[in-house]
């Protein structure tokens, strides 16, 4: 089995900044795990600006963001594995992955870091009633179809939910030749931020329905509509408010969750109601050396402040695996079984 | 005539409101703001509010199929669609490297169109 000191697993801006600070703090063999082909996580599909103000003071896109790390980690020694998804870690810290080029491989690590991003809420989450014909779609795949594929995802949209990633799709959308009737939002404010609000709905007369829900959609092959209601103050559709659009495609932006079935199968635990990885000041989870950040342990507004949180997991890893490796050089003998040497 | 508007700074995510007030059309004074570009915002919204527009084209050769591409700088809002409809002809074949210059000064304005992002040749 190949040793590394440290395995990052998730190429987005929390795993690439981990790595890079680790290796700026004196970590020579680190590994990085990315399933998709190239690195950036869902910056690469974020194709707007609105990154990098803090960090960089600039207004950047989220494929320009991405690049300023994924430079540095090409420059550097640190070995990047894109195109493999990690199938299993455990608490002893080996990592068990796969891809067509290596096939299946096993590695351990002093250290691992955890950043593997967050999923989006589906319509079954949330129960909305009614066939499942084709065009309906999260936001955020909706936005990979459109920006990483080039797919039209159809001619009039309904969005529902007012989350930062639906706003987006909101202009996205009418930018490329769509019609999108509404944006429908439950809550009786917007959920996204106000700027968004302005940049991405109000510059092109997109209603914003508040208190508003979808209560069916319509159609077997292909959706032909929806039905949406307006809600009282405990969610309940109001008899007498139902209307219809007419629609051929549906946009759920209804929340992120982490996506954390890695660390659940190794038995670290999660938040139970976000989801997200326990950890405490220093990004360690409960399991020792197995540190986390990024959208895995809670969901982020701003990539800026992934960065930041990514570093910061960096740093204490690099720590962590400089004062193992400091003891096990002093203590030759040192018995605990979790820390002998190579 | 005298007249003041309230807008929301849309420049970071802090949403500072902005008070801005007008003796015609001349911005006579701007409050509100944390910072310069804050400033700044305030003015241009009031004269010609502009943004950054983002899209993306296709792109021949490259390890992926869609280049993301935006304005260098931002352009004027009610010219958007005439932006778009120009940015849409554009054949991209890779390899482009990020911030490299695809339109210079698109529709006679000083900003171009640049690529937000470098895309390497598919071997
Ligand atoms: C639509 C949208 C718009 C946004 N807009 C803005 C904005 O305007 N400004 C801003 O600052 N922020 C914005 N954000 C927020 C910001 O992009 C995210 O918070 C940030 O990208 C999260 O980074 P991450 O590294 O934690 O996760 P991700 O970027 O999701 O990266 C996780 C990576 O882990 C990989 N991975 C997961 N599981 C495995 C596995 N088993 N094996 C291998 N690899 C795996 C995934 O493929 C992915 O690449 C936006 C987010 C979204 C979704
Ligand atoms: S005024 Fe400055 S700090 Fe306030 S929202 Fe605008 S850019 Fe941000």
């Amino acid at each position: 089995m190949e040793r590394f000191e440290l395995a990052v697993i998730g190429g987005g801006p929390a795993g690439l900044a981990a790595a890079l600070e680790a290796r700026q703090n004196g970590i020579e063999r680190i590994i990085l795990f990315e399933r998709e082909r190239e690195l950036g996580g869902i910056l690469q599909q974020c194709v707007h600006s609105g990154f990098g103000l803090h960090l960089f003071k600039e207004e950047l896109t989220g494929p320009e963001y991405a690049e300023r790390f994924i430079e540095s980690v090409r420059q550097s020694d640190i070995v990047c594995k894109t195109d493999t998804t990690v199938l299993e870690i455990s608490g002893d810290r080996t990592v068990k992955a796969v891809n067509a080029a290596d096939g299946f491989m096993e590695i351990g690590a002093d250290a691992l870091i955890l950043a593997t991003g967050c999923r989006e809420r589906t319509r079954e989450a949330i129960g909305i009633p009614g066939d499942r014909p084709a065009g309906i779609f999260t936001a955020g795949s909706a936005q990979r179809f459109m920006n990483l594929e080039g797919y039209r995802i159809g001619k009039r949209a309904v969005i529902l939910g007012s989350g930062d990633v639906g706003l987006i799709m909101a202009r996205r959308l009418t930018l490329e030749g769509s019609e999108v009737a509404a944006v429908v939002e439950a809550m009786p404010a917007p959920s996204g931020l106000n700027r968004n609000v302005i940049q991405c709905l109000d510059d092109f007369g997109i209603p914003l329905l508040l208190s508003h829900t979808v209560i069916s959609t319509i159609g077997k092959e292909r959706l032909e509509g929806v039905r949406i209601a307006q809600v009282d103050s405990r969610m309940q559709p109001i008899a007498g408010t139902e209307s219809l659009i007419p629609c051929d495609a549906l946009l759920v932006s209804v929340g992120l969750i982490p996506e954390n079935e890695l660390a659940l199968q190794a038995g670290i635990s999660t938040h139970e109601d976000s989801h997200g990885l326990a950890v405490d000041e220093r990004m360690q989870t409960d399991a020792e050396g197995i540190f986390a950040c990024g959208n895995a342990v809670s969901i982020h507004s701003l990539a800026d402040y992934v960065t930041v949180q990514g570093r910061l997991a960096g740093r204490s890893a690099a720590s962590f695996i400089l004062d193992r490796r400091g003891r096990t050089e002093l203590e030759p003998m040192y018995q605990d079984g979790r820390h002998t040497a190579k | 005539m005298m007249n003041q508007r309230t807008l929301s700074c849309i420049v970071c995510p802090k949403e500072c409101a902005l008070e801005v007030s007008m003796l015609d059309k001349v911005v006579t004074y701007i409050s509100g703001y944390s910072c310069e570009r804050g400033r700044q915002y305030a003015h241009d919204e009031i004269l010609c509010p502009s943004r950054i527009i983002t899209t993306t084209v296709s792109i021949e050769g490259g390890v992926c199929k869609r280049l993301p591409v935006r304005s260098s700088s931002p352009f004027p809002k009610e010219r958007i669609n005439e932006w778009m409809r120009e940015v849409k002809e554009l054949r991209v074949k890779a390899p482009v490297q990020v911030g490299e210059v695809l339109i210079a000064g698109i529709l006679g304005t000083g900003t171009d169109v640049i690529s937000s992002k470098s895309v390497a040749q598919d071997q």
